[in-house]
């Protein structure tokens, strides 16, 4: 079976498990979500035994994507996982695994758009207890960005007379690839179209997972859709875009380093990320796209695990302010050690998936164009400090008690969010120090064309 | 390829490996069981290091058996691609012993300093990771291997700072160090970065001679800013008194023996290029003198014996700046030697210090105090004065670099919140007020 031909079998299992999550009663929901997205997890272990179809990068997303779900359902805490929010994931887990695998770019838009819709759609949405915290309201504004222009571009290109009319040079193609560019930055998160991600971690579910999902299948996007740098308009947009993601590499980062709130700093480090990926995919170079790559899995599996000891912690305490935190470790010693684990695999400590990406962006970045990308090498810096800055403020130091407060009760990691955690930790330490790791360009064949001039069809690239 | 050439590849990997090999199991222990006993974890540790110094022993030996300067050892790729090789040289060959040699030292003083400490594990497993971090610094055959073990040395001592941990203050000055090594660090990254892009390659072969002056400028600099970090330079030696608050061995080797010494290491490393960056050279010398004669001042008003030592160490690592910057390769590392073996000593004995300065006053005492100088009463005040408070820096730093950023990231947040109630069309929380996410407490789960 091609699985780029069939991509639509390898969703239906989220699909239909999402359908199956909604429909039994809540106590054996999760134990559906479990087994589904183990399921799909085997499923994409078994996508390079179909053969040289599917390139390695997108094996890797699948399986990213898989194992991300599968950590999210297992290790996430029985308050901040409901019934809906496994559907959500479910069926955004099912959209990405389509989109990786579809080929043609129409249904790749039509399943971006659809990734959006889970989150968002009433009978999914999370509204909190207290009525001063509404984050689909707030949101909404940023869920219309990002799929209002894509539809719009969607559209436009259903009702072109050939398949391929998306790659055909119209002037009005650059407005289409900026509308779906406008889509894209908006759900990577890059500012100034950031604002709808600190609202919803720091008052919605559990999103990290389906988050960076979202940002995966934006980059294989992003690599598709972004003019060649040889063109006059992508002379003008790659350039900028570049401009774009390294100042909001450092605003991110600048926020998050004034943060108290854990979850709120994770969102701005996230932010910050999203940036240094447009920033490595808007290069245009081979090693700037493999780095981006390369980056954004190294991010997803570390922030991922982030999220969850935040949420694990939350859930002991009942508090994420780091000023009401402090001298836990004496009392949950793995969490702390998982904690400042992922903590060192997030800022890029040699030895593990972040040094190597992050070297390469570098590269890719400030060593082509290095006036454009400096604000990088601050962001690195300051993400850096931000996050030894938590795992201290959070785990080290006097306890509340000690300070005058009141005690905070904590019980360790659960065997299954030990595990979960080890496992996310130890992806991390080999891919690190791994022989060889999928160095492919995000967009596969066609981002590889795109540094090298030439499209997967082998007539000119996009202009 | 000679018979000898495989034995000599493994013994020369062995030795950042071997201490690498144990932070990893012993990590692995700790995770997923429990601590093992102290005399576990010192025999494994312990032995680990002694395996280290026996290999370099021996790669040094079949070193001076062959007749190139400058051997090339290739160990084996990872990390996607990152070429391992190790380079053993006359420096490099220097430093390996006197590292190996000196962590096994501090490590059998540890096992009885540390007995029933609580943070036993945890300190040798630190030690082992430094001890390893070191190696590759010193062996690494390229600027990207010297990163990695400089990137390990320096998260191990910004944990190690912050050993004892319950208290407030070396948790912060834990934190403070880590954050000047990583800001200048990113004259290191700077530098890797520009060298890659170049030359095509960071290795410390004889390509660096190729780069023009300008570019041999930038990247020195580069080097030169990672060096004042990690070695605590002007201006950025306001971490160095604040790490004392580690355990005693920890400080031995960090701050007397290695980590302190990896600036002089990476400078001397990066001869060739300063070779052609006068005016780079020219900063090393007068950062490095600045630092000797701030160093010395601040030195002489100290109180605590760590402190001294710290303020000691500076002026000495300020002269080695110099000697570097002015050519003197073989003085500088005759000196960094000499300097790393007294300073262990002398901090290892530190806790026996007050005995000995007691013994000495009571001997001295109907001698006259010495004096090499004499200054207007105002003027000595002064110095004085600005000699207890390290000229300062602390506080310039603040002022200028800290507190800025700060102020433009709080800024930058009330703004982000303006946006937030604005989208809510509700007032914006007060961030100290803002209600806690909707999931209530549950205690344990």
């Amino acid at each position: 079976m091609n699985p780029t031909l069939h991509w639509p079998l390898w969703m239906a299992p989220s699909a239909l498990g999402a359908l199956f999550v909604w429909l039994v009663p809540h106590p054996h929901a999760r134990s559906l979500a479990t087994g589904t997205t183990a399921l799909t997890l085997g499923l994409a272990l078994l996508v390079p035994m179909t053969g040289p179809r599917v390139d390695a990068s997108t094996t890797t997303a699948l399986i990213l994507t898989s194992l991300l779900a599968l950590c999210t359902v297992i290790a996430s805490p029985r308050p901040s996982t409901s019934r809906n929010n496994l559907v959500a994931l479910l069926l955004t887990q099912g959209a990405a695994l389509g989109l990786l695998l579809a080929t043609d770019p129409r249904w790749k838009l039509g399943l971006f758009i659809a990734m959006g819709l889970p989150w968002s759609l009433p009978f999914l949405r999370e509204e909190p207890t207290t009525t001063s915290l509404r984050p689909w309201r707030a949101t909404r504004l940023y869920w219309l960005l990002a799929t209002v222009p894509p539809l719009v571009a969607l559209t436009m290109a259903l009702l072109s007379a050939t398949p391929s009319a998306l790659a055909a040079p119209h002037t009005w193609r650059a407005g289409l690839c900026a509308l779906v560019l406008l889509g894209v930055c908006t759900r990577l998160a890059v500012a100034p179209l950031h604002g709808w991600l600190p609202l919803l971690m720091t008052r919605g579910p559990l999103v990290m997972a389906a988050l960076w999902m979202n940002v995966l299948v934006s980059l294989q996007l992003l690599t598709r859709f972004l003019p060649s740098p040889t063109t006059p308009h992508g002379a003008f947009i790659a350039p900028m875009l570049e401009s774009l993601g390294a100042a909001s590499a450092l605003y991110g980062a600048l926020l998050a380093l004034v943060q108290v709130d854990l979850r709120r700093m994770l969102a701005f480090l996230v932010v910050s990320q999203s940036g240094m990926l447009l920033a490595g995919a808007a290069a245009g170079t081979p090693a700037g796209l493999d780095a981006t790559w390369l980056q954004g899995l190294a991010a997803s599996v570390a922030f991922c695990g982030l999220e969850l000891l935040t949420r694990a912690l939350e859930a002991r305490t009942g508090t994420t302010d780091m000023r009401r935190l402090g001298g836990l470790t004496s009392r949950a010693p793995r969490m702390a050690t998982l904690f400042l684990l992922l903590c060192l695999a997030g800022l890029g400590l040699p030895g593990t998936l972040a040094f190597t990406s992050e070297d390469l962006l570098l590269r890719g970045t400030l060593g082509v164009h290095p006036w454009r990308t400096l604000p990088l090498l601050p962001a690195l810096a300051l993400n850096a400090i931000t996050l030894l800055r938590a795992f201290h403020r959070t785990f080290l130091g006097p306890t509340p008690e000690a300070r005058g407060g009141a005690p905070i009760p904590l019980q360790d990691l659960l065997p299954r969010e030990r595990w979960t955690l080890t496992a996310l930790v130890l992806v991390l330490a080999l891919t690190g120090l791994g022989p060889s790791l999928p160095r492919a360009s995000p967009g596969g064949p066609r981002s590889t064309a795109l540094a090298s001039g030439k499209s997967e069809h082998g007539g000119h690239r996009m202009p | 390829m000679s018979p000898v050439e495989p034995i000599h590849r493994g013994l020369a990997t062995l030795v950042p490996l071997s201490p690498l090999l144990c932070c990893l199991i012993l990590g692995l222990v700790m995770l997923l069981h429990r601590a093992p006993a102290e005399r576990t974890v010192a025999r494994w540790v312990l032995g680990s290091l002694g395996v280290s110094l026996g290999c370099a022993l021996a790669t040094t030996l079949l070193w001076l058996s062959r007749p190139d300067a400058v051997l090339t050892v290739e160990c084996f790729s990872v990390m996607g691609g990152l070429d391992v090789f190790l380079r053993i040289d006359a420096l490099s060959a220097t430093m390996m012993l006197l590292t190996s040699l000196l962590s096994l030292l501090i490590a059998r003083f540890s096992v009885t300093y540390l007995h029933r400490e609580p943070g036993f594990a945890r300190f040798f497993l630190l030690l082992a990771l430094a001890a390893s971090g070191m190696q590759w610094m010193t062996l690494g055959g390229s600027l990207e291997l010297l990163f990695v073990g400089w990137e390990w040395v320096g998260l191990t001592s910004a944990l190690l700072i912050g050993f004892f941990h319950e208290r407030a203050t070396p948790v912060s000055a834990g934190l403070r160090a880590f954050g000047t090594y990583r800001l200048c660090d990113l004259g290191l990254l700077g530098g890797l970065v520009l060298m890659h892009h170049l030359l095509g390659t960071t290795a410390w072969s004889g390509s660096l001679k190729h780069l023009g002056a300008w570019p041999a400028t930038a990247v020195s600099l580069g080097l030169l800013l990672a060096a004042m970090g990690k070695s605590a330079q002007l201006p950025f030696s306001g971490w160095l008194p604040r790490a004392m608050e580690g355990p005693t061995p920890s400080s031995a080797l960090f701050y007397g023996a290695l980590s302190v010494h990896a600036g002089p290491y990476l400078l001397l490393r990066a001869a060739p290029l300063l070779e052609r960056a006068p005016w780079a050279r020219g900063v090393m010398v007068l950062v490095g003198l600045l630092t000797a004669v701030q160093a010395t001042l601040v030195w002489r008003v100290q109180t605590d014996v760590k402190g001294a030592l710290a303020q000691s160490v500076l002026t000495q690592v300020g002269l080695m700046f110099a000697e570097v910057g002015l050519g003197l390769h073989t003085l500088a590392l005759v000196h960094l030697v000499a300097h790393a073996c007294l300073r262990c000593h002398q901090f290892l004995r530190a806790p026996s210090a007050l005995r000995d300065a007691k013994a000495r006053h009571a001997a001295l005492r109907a001698a006259p105090v010495p004096c090499v100088a004499w200054l207007q009463h105002g003027l000595s005040t002064r110095l004085h004065r600005l000699a207890m408070e390290r000229f300062a820096l602390d506080e310039l730093c603040e002022r200028w670099a800290i507190k800025p950023v700060l102020r433009l990231g709080h800024w930058l947040d009330a703004g982000e919140r303006r946006w937030e109630a604005t989208l809510d069309a509700e007032p914006a929380p007060n961030r100290s007020e803002e209600p806690s996410p909707d999931t209530s407490s549950t205690g344990a789960t």
